[in-house]
């Protein structure tokens, strides 16, 4: 028996030269995001949802395309066409969470889900020994340090990785400071489109304290406390905490603080 | 120092430093070559990640439809040599010679052996005696090393003894140590047998150098039955066969039943590409086990003895000597030899990382290409060019090419900034990329479906189980090739690079039983 003859060997390389070089063009298109069908060549983008919830069903355009689990925290959503759509997000026990994302071809427009539950439970802190399971026990020194918290004034500006928190005039603003780098597209109603302020609370609030807490932003106003979304696109969900007036807040070793006259809550379950 | 007036003054170079002036600069550059490519390659990968990570993503892309379509071409190779050699196990060749004349014919067999055991090195001489040809036309050469003491030297007594008188002469080799000029290992050590068995029994019994056929072996290599049959029928009927060499495929087969699973995917991966080779004679150096015309050897100077690589080097040494006209014959007829492994599984990773990195340190073959073809002007240009090609191409695809494509090549998702991250590009390159890898993974179950054939039959001792991991151990192949070929490679390269020259490193044999010869599963 021969060895492969040197015709065949050449037929073979010329062959696989031909498929590489229709293959290369082909491929690079695709993952660029271009498609090809009957009606000629498409340009498309696509839709990155991080869902850091168990549980979780998702809807394009009110169609179910996913349910997030515990190895399952985000879905792609790719070959669509430049155009609005609308992403719902729901779990038992918690309020729905919907967006408008615009996608743009070649582009990802992205999103994470924030879930906020239905009824958040609040649980009173207090020094009494044998006190019910709906409150808090906590030492006179620990309960003293944190009324302590309240005597002083809340910062004006908070820093974290997604902006900055700053109140002007009594109004929220998330800003980005970077000018180098690109926005994140909570400031993007569209991927080309970014601005690089968000106004976080209505023009007819007076925002008094702020800071970012459980994937959000809580902030007090004189009518309560509210946690509201950093995302500049619609509609951003904003559930009121503790909706009474005068209330103020404090985020305390790493819990969300309640002062009531002269009581103190604890915001679970965000 | 070389003396110039020798038309192939250069025929023995091992380093830049035993060269004098514009050479010793043109052939250290020459050193630095494959790895200043490989280099340069991986730094454009990663500084385009940075810069222009679109780039880099559609370049790591365009790398795995190449390897996926690389891939379908080679196990066309693959899978013809596979069909030759199970033909070729089939065949008799005795038969075959019949109408030839081969009665003049020598086989010198020579044993190089370090500190190796009586079993390994009474094994491969059995595999001698029961092969199925004349052992009284074989002259077997037990070529011991000085250094390695006395115990070694027993071993060769012991060996000498029980087999002399079967063969038409069995010689024991002592290679001095500390030989000025020379590199202790196995180059130094097979050259000085190869003289001695000339000085000592070709001389003495008259036999025609051109007559001879020198087998250089490992102390490990197994004969199948009908090599030496094969391998004469393949030198009778050669266009030119004092002007080529015969490489066998080397199977590793001896042990491979024992061997831990990342020894036995290196071992088959090593056959594989052998038989690749075998069908791409143009791109095919000598290899391991192998055989050479002694007439031709002799006129050569035998293997260098300053070198690592010097199983392939031979091959160049012959192409240079005889101004290009020289070739190697692929016999597509199998040896086997010992799977590399060490009582620990630490150990066996070491050794397979410390063996392919002198494997892959044959990239000290390009300097040596490259300034024997300035220096030589009767090698056909055309020849120059291919040669040069292709071992320049091939340890750099060896070595850059599986690091492109399992690790750097993913860099522009995690440094490729928030701008390229928000592309549909970079959602798209994992699942594009993965789909042409994972389709070019279609050429590995293939490659598992062919080790089954080579595999010797199953000892009762192991389990089904064991066969099953046999075909799944394949899933290591990304692994195993960035581990034992791309690092290794680049560890080779580099220490050419920078002149931290490598020495050669001994592969220990390691059975945990008394083996016998291993039966050919293709031809059963």
């Amino acid at each position: 028996m021969k060895p492969l003859s040197p015709r065949k060997r050449r037929i073979y390389v010329w062959l696989f030269v031909l498929l590489f070089f229709i293959s290369v063009p082909l491929a690079l298109f695709y993952a660029s995001g271009y498609r090809f069908g009957l009606d000629g060549v498409l340009k498309t983008g696509g839709i990155f949802l991080s869902v850091p919830y168990d549980g979780a069903t998702i809807f394009l355009n009110g169609e179910e395309i996913g349910k997030s689990g515990l190895l399952n925290k985000s879905v792609y959503v790719g070959n669509l066409v430049p155009a609005s759509y609308e992403i719902e997000v729901t779990r038992e026990g918690d309020h729905p969470w919907t967006r408008l994302l615009i996608v743009e071809s070649e582009l990802v427009t992205d999103a994470t889900v924030f879930l906020v539950p239905h009824s958040v439970s609040i649980a009173e802190l207090t020094t009494a020994p044998n006190a019910p399971t709906t409150t808090k026990h906590l030492s006179l020194g620990e309960f003293s340090a944190y009324l302590a918290e309240f005597d002083t004034l809340p910062a004006t500006t908070t820093a974290s990785s997604i902006g900055t928190l700053v109140i002007e005039n009594g109004a929220l603003f998330l800003r980005w400071k970077q000018k180098e780098s690109v926005l994140p597209s909570i400031y993007c109603e569209a991927p080309s489109s970014c601005l690089p302020e968000i106004a976080i609370s209505a023009k007819e609030q007076r925002v008094t304290n702020a800071a970012f807490f459980g994937g959000g932003i809580v902030y007090s106003t004189s009518s309560g406390i509210y946690v509201r979304e950093a995302d500049t696109r619609p509609t951003t969900l904003v559930i009121p905490l503790y909706a009474k007036a005068g209330s103020s807040f404090r985020v305390i070793d790493g819990r969300l603080i309640v002062k009531d006259g002269k009581k103190l809550y604890e915001i679970l379950d965000l | 120092m070389m003396n110039k007036k020798d038309l192939y003054w250069y025929l023995h170079i091992g380093r830049a430093n035993e060269l004098i002036g514009r050479d010793r600069v043109i052939y250290r550059l020459f050193e630095m070559l494959p790895g200043a490519l490989s280099l340069a390659t991986l730094w454009i990968f990663v500084v385009l990640s940075f810069v222009k990570p679109v780039f880099a993503a559609y370049l790591t892309i365009i790398f795995s439809i190449y390897w996926l379509f690389k891939t379908f071409y080679l196990s066309i190779h693959l899978r013809h040599n596979f069909k030759r050699m199970r033909h070729n196990l089939a065949i008799d060749w005795n038969e075959r010679l019949e109408s030839l004349k081969y009665g003049h014919i020598v086989h010198l067999i020579i044993f190089p052996f370090y500190q190796d055991d009586y079993r390994v090195l009474s094994g491969s001489i059995r595999g001698l005696l029961e092969s199925q040809w004349d052992p009284k036309s074989m002259v077997v050469v037990l070529a011991a090393e000085e250094r390695a003491g006395s115990s070694a030297l027993e071993v060769a007594a012991r060996i000498e003894r029980e087999f002399k008188a079967r063969f038409l002469a069995c010689i024991i080799t002592r290679h001095p140590s500390d030989v000025a000029g020379e590199m202790p290992g196995k180059g130094s050590n097979i050259s000085f047998a190869a003289e001695e068995a000339r000085v000592r029994v070709l001389d003495p019994h008259g036999v025609p150098y051109e007559n001879v056929l020198v087998s250089a072996f490992d102390v490990d290599t197994v004969v199948y039955p009908q090599y030496f049959a094969c391998l004469t029928w393949n030198f009778l009927t050669a266009e030119k066969p004092l002007r080529s060499s015969y490489q066998p495929v080397p199977l590793y087969n001896n042990n491979i039943w024992e061997a831990p699973m990342l020894a036995r995917v290196m071992a088959y991966s090593s056959s594989f590409w052998q038989m690749i080779q075998q069908e791409r004679p143009e791109k095919l150096a000598t290899f391991s086990s192998h055989a050479v015309p002694f007439s031709s050897l002799y006129e050569a100077g035998y293997w260098q003895k300053n070198i690592v690589s010097e199983d392939s080097r031979i091959f160049w040494n012959l192409f240079a000597r005889y101004d290009g006209e020289y070739e190697v014959v692929p016999i597509a007829y199998p040896v086997s030899m010992d799977a590399n492994m060490a009582p620990t599984f630490i150990g066996s990773v070491r050794n397979i990382y410390l063996q392919h990195r002198r494997w892959t340190y044959g990239a000290e073959n390009i300097a040596y290409i490259l300034f024997v073809f300035l220096k030589n002007p009767r090698i056909r240009l055309r020849k120059k060019f291919r040669a040069a090609f292709f071992q320049i191409e091939g340890f750099w695809s060896l070595t850059t090419h599986p690091l492109i494509l399992f690790a750097v090549g993913w860099l522009p998702l995690f440094i490729g900034g928030d701008a390229f991250n928000a592309t549909v590009l970079s959602y798209s390159l994992p699942s594009v990329a993965r789909t042409f890898l994972a389709v070019a993974m279609f050429g590995l179950v293939a490659s598992a479906a062919f080790s089954m054939y080579l595999v010797p039959k199953r000892p009762p001792e192991y389990t089904r189980f064991r066969s099953v991991v046999l075909v799944a151990q394949w899933i290591l192949m990304p692994l195993t090739m960035v581990i034992f070929s791309s690092i290794p490679g680049l560890d080779a390269q580099l220490r050419l690079m920078f002149g931290r020259y490598l020495g050669f490193w001994v592969t220990p044999k390691s059975r945990k039983a008394n083996l016998p010869v291993p039966k050919p599963a293709l031809t059963a």
